[in-house]
């Protein structure tokens, strides 16, 4: 690979009820610019991940929209969709761009605008992301598809409730640490096990809120990063994968095929190996999502995912640190900004800027970005 | 021609008519539900509709609190995953039960019947 990191910025995630998506994205943006130390001139093209402005904010086009009001007008501007792995594929789309030879540097950006519709309209608005015509249809959520597979998974190797809460105990504190996290709070096991049910087993702290936020990154050609900056953050890996959009016509609904696919082709072309991870900013939309990340990842056997969790291997200061920024689940899920924040927090991590919640001597992180209940899986690799 | 059309909309209108009807494929006997264009086993096109048995096992399931604006006043409901006695895996209501007694009534792999919904909706009912 040769494509660099050189600048990234991100806004508070939240309910934040002043700002609109455009306003978001341009003020992420315009930290990554002066992060980057770079004139917006020098910003060739711009890639938004977005999952659905069109359905949160009747709002479609937005490639050119958030491109204008980030004072990038005239560049060609494209929006990427992949449900809540749009963020990533933006940022694989800007990297193929550049690899591609055609530009030096690009902006990649992610934004999602969710809290302006009552919690059932996010609820509908999400659930096209997964199957409409034989999941949605049937009165299936998005927190009901990942509940089946945590159930499937509890009935597979044991994982209990316990386990589950143990990730949001461990992302509440690590989000507790991010001051750009939606939730700065720390919550123990019987809050967490104690909430409101969504989708049985699954209740309210399994699950990611409803966020609104965004996150950019500018790249460069690895050969001019260090013109920009003392501290490029070198992507040595993009993979992606996909499956069938339905979860019932799964072959596993214990992992995600895609994820293990993408991960495969991530440590093969970056060279590395899962032991050599320092940290990874993994998708976990709720709970059961991040045991089975550590386990499609390599990281844990299949099974040992909710054990290691709940005995604190990834901890900030465990093995390997899992979702130091509070993950999903305490920094937000502004759903299309997601895999790009994921990518901003890694960067930082391996600049060794991350303050409180710095991992030691951070070398190589990952992200892991999954879209619907694992049809689309992105994976990148990054050293410093 | 309805013989002739196997397509999505047949499949759920068979559905929303009380009847759980596959193809079965003619080059090799697959059964597939919900249809596709070609068979996922030897790739022929050619199919017929078949009745199916209605049997089914449970594979996993989830008791949906939150649900999406049309399903409002449902709630709580059961949405599981079901294997076909033919094969074919399908999402669908769990009915015919105390939800509250979930835990005690539902187990993995049980056994389930197909259940007419009158609202139309893909529904199973435990065989106890």
């Amino acid at each position: 690979m040769k494509v660099a990191v050189i600048g990234v910025g991100i806004t508070k995630f939240g309910k934040l009820e002043n700002k609109t998506s455009r306003e978001l994205f341009a003020e992420a943006v315009e930290y990554a610019i002066k992060d980057a130390d770079i004139s917006p001139k020098e910003v060739e093209s711009v890639y938004v991940g977005n999952f659905t402005a069109d359905l949160f904010e009747h709002q479609g086009h937005i490639g050119p929209l958030m491109a204008d009001y980030a004072g990038l007008k005239g560049l060609p501007a494209t929006r990427f969709e992949s449900a809540c792995a749009s963020g990533a594929a933006a940022l694989r789309h800007g990297i193929l761009s550049i690899l591609s030879g055609l530009y030096d540097i690009v902006l990649v950006g992610g934004v999602e605008k969710m809290t302006d519709l009552p919690t059932s309209e996010v609820t509908d608005a999400l659930s096209i992301a997964a199957d409409n015509l034989f999941e949605a249809s049937i009165g299936a959520t998005f927190p009901g598809e990942y509940a089946m597979i945590a159930k499937a998974h509890m009935d597979a190797y044991g994982t209990t409730r316990e386990q589950l809460a143990s990730v949001a105990v461990k992302n509440h504190h690590n989000g507790f640490l991010n001051p750009k996290a939606h939730f700065q709070k720390e919550i123990d096991l019987d809050k967490a096990l104690n909430a409101p049910m969504i989708a049985w087993p699954l209740g309210l702290y399994d699950c990611s809120p409803i966020s609104d936020g965004a996150a950019a990154l500018i790249l460069a050609r690895e050969d001019i990063a260090r013109k920009y900056t003392d501290t490029p953050v070198y992507i040595i890996a993009s993979a992606q994968a996909s499956d069938t959009v339905s979860l019932f016509e799964r072959e596993s609904l214990t992992s995600l095929k895609a994820a293990k696919i993408a991960a495969r082709k991530a440590y093969e072309m970056a060279g590395v190996t899962a032991k050599q991870i320092n940290l990874a900013e993994v998708h976990d939309c709720f709970t059961i999502a991040e045991i089975i990340a550590t386990e499609d990842l390599g990281f844990f056997k299949p099974g040992e995912g909710g054990p290691a969790v709940e005995q604190g291997l990834t901890q900030i200061d465990g093995d390997i640190a899992i979702n130091p920024s509070g993950g999903l689940k305490a920094k937000g899920h502004p759903v299309g900004c997601t895999g790009v924040a994921q990518a901003v927090e890694v960067s930082i991590q391996l600049r060794g800027e991350a303050g409180k919640r710095q991992v030691s001597g951070a070398e190589i992180g990952l992200t892991h970005n999954i879209g619907g209940s694992g049809a689309t899986a992105i994976i990148h690799i990054f050293r410093r | 021609m309805e013989a002739d059309d196997f397509s999505i909309k047949r499949f759920l209108k068979y559905i929303s008519e009380g009847k759980l009807k596959g193809l079965k494929c003619a080059g090799c006997g697959n059964i597939i539900a919900p249809p596709r264009l070609k068979c996922s086993v030897c790739g022929s096109s050619e199919f017929k509709w078949v009745d199916l048995s209605g049997k089914a096992h449970l594979l996993t399931y989830t008791i949906i609190h939150v649900p999406p604006k049309r399903f409002t006043g449902e709630t709580p409901y059961v949405v599981g995953i079901v294997q076909l006695e033919e094969g074919p895996r399908l999402e669908a209501r769990i009915t015919g039960f105390d939800v509250n007694q979930h835990v005690q009534i539902l187990k993995t792999g049980m056994d389930l019947i197909f259940e007419p919904s009158p609202a139309g909706i893909l529904s199973f009912k435990p065989l106890i």
